[in-house]
This record gives C-alpha cells, structure tokens and sequence, in this order.
C-alpha cells in the first residue's frame, strides 16, 4: 500500500500543529494590518494615531503645568506608551473575530479547516501585539528625545522590566481572548466591545492618573484590574523607581495606595493574575466556542 | 410617469436618505446607549487627568465642549466620508447613479440625519457631562452660540461631503485613513486643550492644517463665549465666525466639484462600482 504524502501534517504532533497554526496565523495578521498599503505608508499610520495621543497630553499637561517636566509627565508619557499595548491586546482581539466572521466571512472556512482556533486567535494577536510594541518602543523613544520624558537606558531596571512584562502578557492575551470568546456569541453592537473595554481600562487602570484620586467604586475596581499592576510595575522599571510629585508638592509618591507594595509583591501578583488568567480564559473559550457550534452562530453574518 | 420639478426631487431625496438614520435610532435604541457610554468615559478620563494635574475646573468644562463637538466629528468620519464607500460595498451606489435624484442631495440627506443622529449623542453627552462634573456655562451671548454652532456645523458636514466623495475611490484605504482621523484630529482641534496653546508651540504649516478643520475654530469660539475669561483665544469670536463661514463655502464648492468628477467616472468610465476589498 502507497503512503498518502499529501496527509503527513496530520500526523504530526499536537504541539506541531499548534505551532504551525500560530505561525501562519501570525503571518496572515500581520498581512491583514499592513499590506492595504505601502510600507512607508503603514509606518506613518501605524504612529500617527500614538503620536497624535501623545502630543494631546503633552499639550495638556504644558498648559497646567508648564514647560518643566515634573515625573507626573513621565507618569503620564509612560503609561500612554504602554496602554497602546493592552489596546492592542485586549480590544482588538475581539475584533479579529468580527473582522473574519462579518468582513472577510473566513470564519467558518478557518473552523472547518484542521485548525485550532484558539492558536489562530494567539496568532493574529501576536501580530497586533507586535505593532503595539514596537509603536511603545517608539512613543518612548520620541517621548526621551524630544518631549521631555526623563528615560535613560541607565536608570532602566531590566530585570523588573522583563519580569513584569512577561508576566502581564498573558494577561493581557488571556483578556483578550476571553472578549473574542464573548465576540463569538454576541449578535449585536459587537464592534464596540473592544473600544468599550479598552475605555473603561483608560479610565480605571491608572493610566492617566493614580486610582487613589477616583470615586471608592472606580478605585475598587481599578485595584482588582491586572492592568493597573501590570502598568504600575512596568512605569517603575522604566522610570528607575517610584514616581513622585516634586518636592513643592512634597514629594509624595503618584500614587500612594500603589506605592504599597513593592516591586516583588506586584511581581507576585501579577503571577498570581496570569495563572488565573490563562486558565480561566483557556476553558471559557473552550465552553464559550462550544456554545456559538451549537447554536449556529460561526458563519452568522449579522451585518453590525 | 408623473413629472415632477427637480426643487421637489432634491427636498424629496433629502428627506428620503436623512429618514433611515433617524428611524435607525429608534429601531435600535443600543446604538445611542453605545455610543454615549463610550466617549464619556473618555470624557470622564481627561476630566480625571486634569483634576490630577490640579487644573483650575474651567478645563473640565473645556473638556465636555471637546467631547459634545467630537460627536459631530465622528459623525461625519464614519458616516459621512465612509457612507459611500459602504454603499458601494452594499451595491446600493450604482442604484444612487442611475435614479434620477441627484447625489447632491443624497449627500445633504445623510448629512441632515447624520447631524439629528450625532446631536442625540452630542445632547446627552453635555446633559451628563454637566450633571456628573458640575459644569456651569455662560448664557448670556446664547443666541452668538448657536449662530457659531450652526456655521460650524454646515461647514463640518460640508467637509464631511468632500470626504465621502474621495474615500470611494479606494479600496481597503478608507477604513484605516477613518481610523487615522480620530487622535490626529483631536490634536489639531483642539479637543481637549486650548487652540491656542497648539498655535503656540506648533509649526505654522500643523496650524494651517488645524485652521482648515473646521471644528478648530469652532470650539475656540464656543469656549470664549460659554466660558468667558477663562481661555485666551486665538482669534475673538466674531472673527472666527467669520472664517468658519468662510470654510462652510470653500467644503460646500470643493463636495460640489468631487461630487461631479465622481459622477463623471461613474458614468463615463464606469469604474465606481469596482469593488477592491
């Protein structure tokens, strides 16, 4: 009997697969968000939006404050740069579910195909988080050299840095596919779902400011959000340290309630937030895909 | 087939393309609960951040005139300029061509109901917005405000149909080149500071660009007027009520000519319902 060549992919190992799904799906995002133009093009749009946003807090912040940097511009700079990287996370994940299901109508072809969807959807979210963090990169950059932001590749603690940041990831990946999972079964006003999500986490993840200056709910919330520890832990490796108002002002930390807890406890939790993370968006996507087969819902073109 | 003057087909389209926008609202109440929730918590972010940076609370009221007009201006990002891009998508553009309505007017109806569709948002943003944050504003120069209102208005749409007739010549472009036009445009209006202080720390060219939006000087005026003595304008608003009406005619020629060249092609060249996607 002659062996079927054309099938050995299925014979490969699970992990294999997943793999190989992933780095296509990777692949395929990144196309998807760059090549409606040309490259040059892309790099001006894919900046022009951060930069624009930066600029608007720049401004902000000259009219109240001056033309003297205080480390609450730092604060402020920082944390824009950074949240570029949950917008790019968590909302746009769901995002990715709309556009293959309502736009491109692929969704259906993706599921019948010999595919983890969960390794698609990790895949297409790399690529949007590579443009998050490249943009970040970048805003920082622009923000040491020319706005005034007080950045030194000296003061940075790396250590903490790449602590931090790879344990908010899967975070913020776990988020994000717990929303593409609510993406798969919602018929209606989907496509504000990301943008609603990721406003509620600029305003009560200490993006702009500290949560100890919010209302007692907002400032509840805001200490049960990953986010808030993820960015506070991340502000401090970049910054060198805690952020505090000038001296004038006392001195006091930015945030006081945040700065409780320090560089470990915040690694701890965040540790904590991750394990939980994962999990629980692992097997709600599990149930929640389950729940869209079912009902017929993945090849459902709802026209919103 | 009963005749019928051309007044009455272009007051009849306006009134036919401005209804579906309006009964959409009704059909499908989420829409302004959606789209009210998701600009006042941004609202309410840099209403925050201000407070954060001990700004004196004139700024939250400076904030919440950003955040009414960015309605109008979203309005006529998405469904203005990309409205015929959708419809062509949709197939419905070449049915537009061949009516013998003008497209003149189905831009002035989409226009009409954009502006009821984007006031319903722009009203309950400033209601809970002066509810939430207190806000008191002048009203003694009220009938100037609607006057500088109304002017930016016609000004805006008018831009918003010069748009609409350019973006349909593309095709994956537009929705991203909508995208780019949020921050960007918040930046150089002004949204969420002072214009003057952008004038003030920019380069003449960016203030050129910023001076041609409409919604610059527009938000300008409204601020000196609703907020007296709290902002140095760029220009009194007697002036810049006069260059916003100055843009109403320059957007109203300019949609009028790309209105024209899009007919043109789609009738001569018969490329307007290509689909590039």
């Amino acid at each position: 009997m002659t062996s079927l060549p054309k099938l050995h992919r299925f014979n490969s190992t699970s992990l294999e697969h997943e793999w190989r799904t992933f780095r296509i799906a990777a692949w395929l995002g990144w196309q998807v968000e760059s090549n409606w133009t040309v490259p040059i093009v892309f790099f001006i749009y894919a900046i022009l939006r951060p930069i624009s946003t930066a600029l608007i807090l720049l401004l902000m912040y000259i009219v109240i404050a001056g033309n003297h940097r205080g480390e609450y511009f730092d604060y402020l700079y920082i944390s824009n740069a950074l949240y570029l990287i949950v917008m790019q996370s968590i909302a746009n994940m769901s995002w990715t579910v709309l556009e293959d299901r309502e736009h491109y109508r692929m969704l259906k072809y993706i599921y019948t195909a010999p595919v983890s969807l969960f390794a698609y959807l990790i895949g297409r979210a790399v690529a949007r988080l590579s443009i998050g963090i490249s943009t970040s990169v970048l805003l920082l950059t622009v923000g040491a050299l020319w706005m005034g932001l007080h950045l030194s590749l000296l003061s940075v603690q790396w250590g903490w840095l790449v602590t931090y940041f790879a344990l908010g990831i899967p975070v913020l990946l776990s988020f994000g596919i717990v929303i593409a999972g609510l993406a798969l079964v919602i018929t209606r006003n989907g496509e504000f779902m990301g943008e609603i999500i990721a406003s509620m986490l600029l305003l009560v993840c200490s993006v702009y400011f500290p949560p100890d200056i919010l209302p007692v709910i907002l400032r509840k919330l805001s200490l049960a959000m990953p986010v808030t520890y993820w960015l506070e832990g991340m502000r401090r490796a970049l910054a060198g340290g805690l952020l505090r108002y000038s001296a004038a002002m006392g001195g006091r930390p930015i945030s006081p309630r945040l700065a409780l807890y320090s560089n470990s406890d915040l690694a701890m939790i965040l540790a904590c937030f991750s394990v939980v993370g994962v999990t629980i968006s692992f097997f709600f996507y599990r149930w929640i895909e389950g729940v869209a087969k079912a009902r017929g819902m993945i090849d459902r073109i709802t026209g919103f | 087939m009963r005749s019928i003057s051309p007044v009455r087909l272009f007051f009849k389209t306006v009134h036919a393309r401005a209804v579906p926008r309006m009964i959409g609202m009704k059909r499908e109440p989420s829409w302004i609960f959606l789209e009210i929730l998701v600009p006042l918590v941004n609202t309410t972010a840099f209403v925050y951040l201000y407070r954060a940076l001990h700004a004196p609370e004139a700024y939250v009221g400076f904030v919440i005139l950003g955040s009414v007009l960015s309605a109008y201006w979203m309005n006529v990002v998405w469904a203005m300029a990309m409205q015929l891009h959708w419809e062509k998508k949709e197939g419905m553009l070449q049915l537009y061509v061949l009516s013998p309505s003008s497209l003149m007017a189905i831009l002035v109806g989409m226009s009409y109901g954009g502006i009821v569709m984007a006031s319903w948002r722009a009203a309950l943003t400033l209601i809970v917005g002066l509810l939430l944050f207190n806000v008191h504003f002048a009203t003694d120069q009220l009938p100037l405000v609607f006057l500088v209102f109304g002017v930016t208005l016609i000004a805006l749409y008018g831009l918003g149909m010069t748009l609409s007739s350019l973006f349909i010549r593309w095709g994956r472009e537009p929705w991203h080149l909508a995208l780019a036009f949020h921050e960007p445009a918040f930046f150089l209006t002004g949204m969420n500071f002072p214009l003057s202080a952008l004038f003030a720390s920019v380069p003449g060219v960016i203030s050129l660009i910023s001076a041609l939006l409409p919604i610059s000087f527009g938000l300008d005026a409204l601020r000196q007027l609703l907020l007296p003595g709290t902002i140095v304008g760029v220009f009194p608003p007697m002036t810049e009520l006069w260059l916003i009406a100055g843009l109403a005619v320059l957007f109203l020629t300019t949609s009028y000519i790309s209105l024209k060249f899009m007919e043109r092609q789609a009738r001569v060249e018969g490329t307007l319902a290509l689909r590039l996607s």
